[in-house]
């Protein structure tokens, strides 16, 4: 598999929030403001990245019926690192997450990307594919942020936008975290949907 | 027993050594980096505490935690527990103020916040530590200045009110945010309240 490859597939085809619908309880929750959607997403990239290259390696090591709790034991291990290290050097970022860093180790995309990728390749491919599949959580997470934050709270990145107009609070709330994941959601299917239908139409 | 011929048990073992092997890896790798962040995070911790208090109170050479104040103080029929007295202090060892650290309960919870009264009793800064109230309404006690500064120079416990002409001994609370507004300022007069029994006693 070419690196494009794994890039097009995390960022769109088996994009983890908009197509697998993995990951949603920070996609949701933390996404009021761009940066925190930022951090939240680079913190599970980094995470991704250290369980996939990790759970690959060791991948032989790794009884095959009790995997699931040698998966979870080194995910855990990586968040503890990255809260430690968060809490340590970016405090009012790490005030801003809050309890969803923890959570980070129960989010289905790490056990998903270990499960159904990691345990069947090698370290390389592994990283790439932390890599490729983070961003695309990143990306999504950004896209909501970005959006909830502009509608919701009428600034960008901290800053006021548009100062005369009250922004539409219902999207800085956990109501308007919905209607943004869902809205996305539905253009992503739209426009899968199209490109679909546009392959047929061209062949038959 | 007996009727396990041996390889199941041999496997079991296998298993738990692979585990605590894992486990004592992970958490070795973890003990080693607590061990290097722990102090920089206390060090961190304590340098932006001392920074907040500088900034609240303007040209204190000493500003350090203080004894025999009220653990709670009721107000406007809620308690509000205080955490901590800090009493500032100039060169010559003259009382500048207070910085008293109060958890007003929130909408959400508590709200950690520090109010600075100055030598007259009147409150000169507020700053907010942390806070979990609502993006957007009340999670504007931080973001909202004007809100914010309208308690400085308060000398007596005011009363939080909604109309648009706040009176003497009156704070007009944010529009879609009462209740935490009434927290702030519930914290406001707690404080105030601390600082004048500890002023009873040093006169008495």
């Amino acid at each position: 598999m070419k690196v494009k490859e794994y890039f097009k597939a995390g960022l769109w085809t088996e994009n983890p929030v908009l197509i697998q619908f993995l990951g949603l309880c920070p996609a949701l929750a933390i996404t009021t403001t761009t940066l925190n959607a930022f951090t939240m997403g680079l913190c599970l990239t980094l995470v991704l990245i250290g369980s996939n290259v990790l759970i690959a390696l060791l991948r032989r090591l790794i009884p095959h019926h009790v995997r699931i709790i040698f998966y979870v034991l080194i995910i855990s291990g990586l968040v503890s690192l990255v809260e430690m290290i968060l809490s340590t050097f970016f405090n009012d970022l790490y005030n801003a997450l809050g309890i969803f860093v923890p959570l980070i180790a129960a989010n289905g995309i790490l056990l998903a990307r270990a499960e159904t990728f990691a345990s069947k390749n090698k370290v390389l491919p592994g990283l790439l594919d932390g890599v490729a599949m983070g961003c695309g959580f990143t990306i999504v997470l950004v896209l909501v942020g970005l959006i909830r934050e502009v509608v919701g709270s009428g600034t960008i990145f901290g800053y006021t936008l548009f100062g005369g107009i009250s922004p539409l609070s219902v999207f800085a709330l956990p109501a308007g975290g919905f209607l943004t994941l869902g809205l996305l959601a539905a253009a992503a299917q739209f426009f899968r949907n199209r490109a679909k239908r546009g392959s047929h139409d061209g062949t038959v | 027993m007996s009727s396990v011929s041996g390889k199941p048990g041999i496997e079991i073992l296998r298993i738990s050594v692979t585990l605590i092997a894992l486990a004592v890896v992970v958490a070795v790798v973890l003990g080693a980096v607590h061990a290097l962040t722990a102090p920089v995070a206390a060090r961190l911790e304590e340098q932006r505490l001392s920074e907040t208090l500088n900034g609240l109170i303007e040209g204190a050479a000493v500003i350090e935690e203080t004894e025999g104040f009220e653990p709670s103080i009721t107000t406007g029929n809620v308690q509000v527990p205080v955490k901590t007295v800090y009493v500032a202090e100039d060169a010559a060892g003259a009382v500048l103020g207070y910085c008293v650290e109060v958890l007003p309960f929130g909408y959400e919870d508590v709200i950690d916040m520090i109010v600075a009264v100055n030598a007259g009793g009147a409150v000169c800064g507020v700053e907010i530590i942390s806070h979990s109230e609502t993006p957007g309404s009340g999670a504007k006690i931080e973001s909202d200045e004007d809100f914010r500064q309208s308690v400085y120079g308060l000398d007596d416990t005011a009363s939080a009110v909604k109309s648009d002409s706040a009176g003497k001994g009156e704070v007009q609370v944010i529009s879609g945010a009462t209740v935490s507004s009434t927290a702030y300022i519930n914290g406001v007069n707690a404080a105030i309240e601390v600082v004048n029994r500890l002023e009873q006693e040093v006169s008495n």
